[in-house]
């Protein structure tokens, strides 16, 4: 058995280390960029092995304007555990410790343009290779055509 | 006498041979419409339906779905078009033989559908010359059939694209 979060975390000194529970009820750790590897492996040592999702937040007009959440999952304890991390840009690739990130970081470089430093491939998976631009920052044009709707259109 | 195959006289309408053979030949086309495997969206769970027992799309010739497109001369698009699909689709639709045909099926093939963003191409004939729309998010079996008969209306009058 894998020693407690708790033992994990107070061994450690993460700087920006801030807990508590997120909205939909799960434990949530925020962390410096910096220490988001230090954090994962914390993580990982503490049971939390089953990655789950990485997904983005975009809040444009911030320096650190890309907040990045990783979900994990412990098994043996059926726990679920969010890190939060903000970066304005490139943020540590945690590839090598967990493997199945790879297309997740994929996808976060296509949509967002957040670059994950130390990834194997960090080429678009989603849009066309010769895309330009990054379409679900907020900033963005949704795209698409314009559509003239009348009141009285049938 | 041998004749190359491009001197066959097939197309004339005056002669009567040449216009029994015209009729012969749109006739075998408009009851054989064979349209390629090609599924891209909830419209393909419509379309797959279609070929099933329930609405028994060979009732009207269509039933054999080719997986080559070298053996098709349908294309029935059932779904939205992402960008990144467009250039596959073309070279499928490139690939088919002539005379070929092409079913815009359901909202999002004909116009883009709900998806007017920056993934989905706009309407099929974008890429593709269109010749039947149908509406419908999805359409129902039985609108994809209807599609089909006015497509052979097409085809027996002789409407081929190039």
């Amino acid at each position: 058995m894998s020693e407690s979060l708790e033992q994990t975390l107070g061994s450690l000194t993460l700087p920006g280390l801030e807990r508590g529970v997120s909205a939909d009820d799960i434990e949530l750790i925020r962390v410096a960029a910096d220490a988001l590897p230090a954090l994962v492996d914390a993580a990982l040592r503490s049971g939390f092995t089953r990655f789950v999702d990485l997904t983005v937040v975009d809040s444009p007009g911030r320096s650190d304007r890309f907040e990045l959440q990783y979900l994990f999952h412990s098994m043996q304890e059926q726990r679920w555990l969010r890190l939060k991390t903000r970066t304005g840009g490139d943020v540590a690739s945690i590839v090598d410790r967990v493997p199945p990130a790879n297309w997740f970081e994929r996808e976060a470089f296509d949509m967002f343009g957040v670059r994950f430093v130390g990834h194997p491939d960090l080429t678009r998976i989603l849009m066309p290779d010769d895309w330009d631009g990054y379409p679900l920052r907020r900033d963005v044009a949704i795209g698409g055509e314009p559509v003239e709707f009348t009141e009285d259109a049938r | 006498m041998s004749v190359a195959a491009h001197e066959l006289p097939v197309h004339e309408k005056d002669g009567a041979h040449g216009f029994l053979l015209s009729k012969l030949e749109s006739w075998s086309r408009e009851k054989s419409l064979w349209p390629v495997t090609f599924g891209l969206a909830c419209c393909a769970i419509e379309m797959i339906s279609t070929s099933a027992a329930r609405f028994d799309i060979a009732r009207f010739g269509s039933e054999l779905f080719r997986p080559s497109p070298r053996q098709a001369d349908l294309m029935i698009v059932s779904g939205r078009v992402s960008q990144k699909m467009a250039p596959v689709l073309r070279e499928i639709y490139d690939q088919m033989p002539d005379p070929k045909w092409v079913i815009a099926m359901g909202d999002c093939a004909s116009c883009g559908g709900i998806f007017n963003n920056y993934a989905i191409v706009q309407g099929v004939d974008k890429i593709v010359p269109v010749d039947v729309y149908i509406p419908g998010c999805p359409p129902r079996p039985e609108a994809l059939l209807d599609g089909i008969i006015k497509l052979q209306e097409r085809v027996h009058e002789g409407v081929a694209r190039k």
